[in-house]
């Protein structure tokens, strides 16, 4: 797994350094309160996607797969998938913000894999071709992470602005920040967006699995079904009003950092890196 | 600028900054004395064109004269008009020529004359006595620069410096924070406990963002009722309060009560019934109508009369601070528009 120089890596940078300037560019605007210029802020975020999309794309053309093969593309697709989401729920609740925070953590996460470049190693790439659904499940096991990014982005918006009227403090960021009740409702269907792409993926892996059992190893299966676990029980939790409000929030920012961490066990591969044959396309895929 | 010394551009006005309100009161025009000075001063030799801004904070009267004496015929013209004790506005006013004129009517426009540093009632007013005096062709072509020109200087001021940042009354303050709990107000239910003036003037300023939903609950029903009319709501007694939380977003309380009105335990249980929508509490009221506990619960936001007057003396602050960088920039733009003025005279 030795590092190498990959395809479209040039894009990548690019477009995590257009998610860092519009990130900066409108902390500028909100630390000096002034108006933010849209336009501006607005082509550096879209910019920076469709750098990042032409670098995956490039990739995928390349690897004649899905890039899902080591961490530097699994952050880079869960960075992609996290802005796609938020581009798409912007203009559909019209939550102040949330480009901003999505932006931020496009950058994180961009920075995360650019900063390791050994994460990028040369793996066995996913034949999506041979078996579809093995690459459909990888898809959107990544996607509901990408939603579950921008519930952890709107419940730190709702923890902030809890936190600027429990402590009486009015203007700057708290007064661009969405209201409580707007972010209480966009959490609680992003909580059921999530789990639902997340609980097909699951069960598109276990049918895999049970297809053909002991291609993937057991610390994986059991991190893949704690994670789903777990924001089901917090889906459970919320709709049975048993963690609402500032609990929820948090409860939020936590499993999504967990299900981050949990990202590294995930990734690791139960085959060897001998050219695959037969099986070991599924366990690379389930990545 | 002596070289323009005909048309001189001249300001005889008195505000809250040179009058006290008891005198002010007395020079308060209302439409038919307003009307008679300005047919008065349009008689007056001299004054080919003339403005007066009559607020509740100020009288001033705008002006352009081809003489050099306009000043004593304008106090005279003044004299002559019926119950305007000339003297004591002149004791209490301010003269003004020239670039004073313009760099005072930027600043007055843009609020900074303001006894609210910063708010934008006052323009409206400004834009409105513009429009009543343009239409009885009482301005000029100095005037019309003036005004049209002190208009774009406002919203200037108000879109690059941060004069208008942040609320500085109770009722904004609390609508400002009702908005960032609930969103937008349409939807949202008001109770209203109490009908105390501040309490109104808060549902008020929650109304006029858009909230239509107010109840209004009383001890005397009868006061409660008109006040609930005035809003176009309904109204109960304070008895049945704790019964209805549960059905508002918003509550303010503000009567006279010796005991709270609102406790805990009567404020828990109806929370419960509606668990994931965050209920904002006003309390307006000395003694407090709203137990502190309440403020504990989750999803609970309340706020009383000292939280509310704290934002708005820190949004007042704020303000101040940005009146010098917003007074240097109308300066110069005066000082442009004054040269312009000059030349074109």
């Amino acid at each position: 797994m030795a590092p190498a120089t990959h395809t479209g890596y040039s894009l990548f940078w690019i477009g995590t350094v257009l998610y860092a300037l519009s990130f900066l560019f409108a902390l500028v605007s909100i630390t000096s309160e002034k108006r933010l210029i849209r336009s501006v802020f607005m082509t550096l975020l879209v910019g920076g996607f469709i750098f990042q999309s032409l670098g995956l794309y490039f990739r995928g053309i390349d690897e004649r797969a899905f890039p899902l093969t080591n961490p530097f593309e699994i952050l880079q697709v869960l960075s992609w998938s996290a802005v796609c989401v938020n581009l798409i729920l912007r203009p559909l609740f019209r939550l102040n913000l949330l480009n901003f925070f999505s932006a931020g953590l496009a950058t994180l996460l961009g920075a995360l894999s650019l900063g390791s470049p050994h994460w990028d190693y040369t793996a066995i790439p996913t034949h999506i071709g041979s078996n579809p659904w093995v690459g459909f499940h990888a898809v959107l096991a990544v996607f509901s992470y990408g939603v579950f990014g921008v519930l952890a982005i709107t419940s730190l918006m709702y923890l902030i602005q809890n936190y600027g009227l429990n402590r009486r403090k009015a203007g700057g960021i708290f007064s661009l920040l969405p209201a409580i009740r707007q972010l209480e409702d966009i959490n609680s269907k992003l909580i059921v967006f999530g789990v639902s792409v997340l609980t097909v993926a699951v069960a598109i892996g276990c049918l895999n699995w049970i297809a053909l059992p002991g291609t993937i190893g057991a610390l994986k299966l059991i991190v893949a079904i704690a994670v789903w676990a777990a924001y089901l029980c917090l889906l459970i939790l919320r709709n049975t009003n048993r963690l609402i409000a500032s609990p929820f929030a948090r409860a939020c920012v936590i499993l999504f950092a967990a299900a981050l961490i949990s990202l590294w066990p995930l990734m690791l591969r139960t085959a060897p890196d001998s050219p695959p044959t037969g099986t070991d396309f599924y366990d690379d895929a389930s990545r | 600028m002596q070289a323009v010394e005909s048309p001189q551009l001249f300001l005889l006005g008195s505000s809250h900054r040179t009058a006290p309100l008891e005198v002010r009161e007395s020079f308060a025009l209302n439409a038919d004395s307003a009307q008679a000075l300005y047919t008065s001063l349009k008689e007056q030799a001299g004054l080919s064109e003339c403005l007066i801004l009559n607020t509740c904070n100020r009288v001033e009267i705008y002006g352009v004269a081809n003489g050099p004496e306009s000043r004593t015929r304008l106090e005279e013209s003044l004299s002559r008009s019926h119950g305007f004790d000339t003297a004591a506005f002149v004791r209490h006013g301010f003269w003004l020529t020239g670039e004073e004129v313009v760099r005072h009517a930027f600043e007055v426009a843009a609020g900074l004359d303001s006894q609210m540093v910063g708010e934008t009632e006052i323009l409206g007013q400004i834009k409105s006595s513009y429009a009543g005096a343009a239409a009885t062709a009482s301005t000029g072509p100095i005037l019309n620069r003036l005004f049209q020109k002190s208009f774009q200087a406002a919203k200037w001021a108000r879109t690059h410096t941060g004069i208008s940042r942040g609320q500085v009354s109770i009722g904004n303050v609390a609508a400002e924070l009702a908005q960032r709990v609930c969103g937008e107000l349409q939807e949202i239910s008001v109770l209203l406990v109490g009908t105390g003036e501040v309490a109104e003037k808060t549902v008020q300023a929650l109304v006029s963002r858009g909230a239509s939903r107010v109840t209004v609950a009383g001890r005397n029903l009868i006061k409660a009722r008109q006040l609930a009319d005035s809003f176009q709501g309904p109204c109960m007694s304070v008895a049945d309060v704790p019964r209805v939380l549960t059905f508002h977003d918003i509550v303010i309380c503000s009567t006279a009560s010796p005991e709270p009105l609102l406790r805990k335990d009567q404020v828990a249980p109806a929370l419960r019934q509606r668990p994931t929508r965050p209920l904002f509490a006003i309390d307006l009221a000395l003694p407090r109508d709203i137990e502190p506990a309440v403020g504990k619960l989750s999803n609970v936001y309340l706020y009383n009369l000292d939280d509310l007057a704290a934002i708005a003396n820190e949004n007042l602050k704020a303000r101040q601070a940005e009146v010098e960088k917003a007074r240097h920039a109308l300066v110069e733009r005066a000082t442009h528009l004054w040269t312009h003025l000059c030349g074109r005279a």
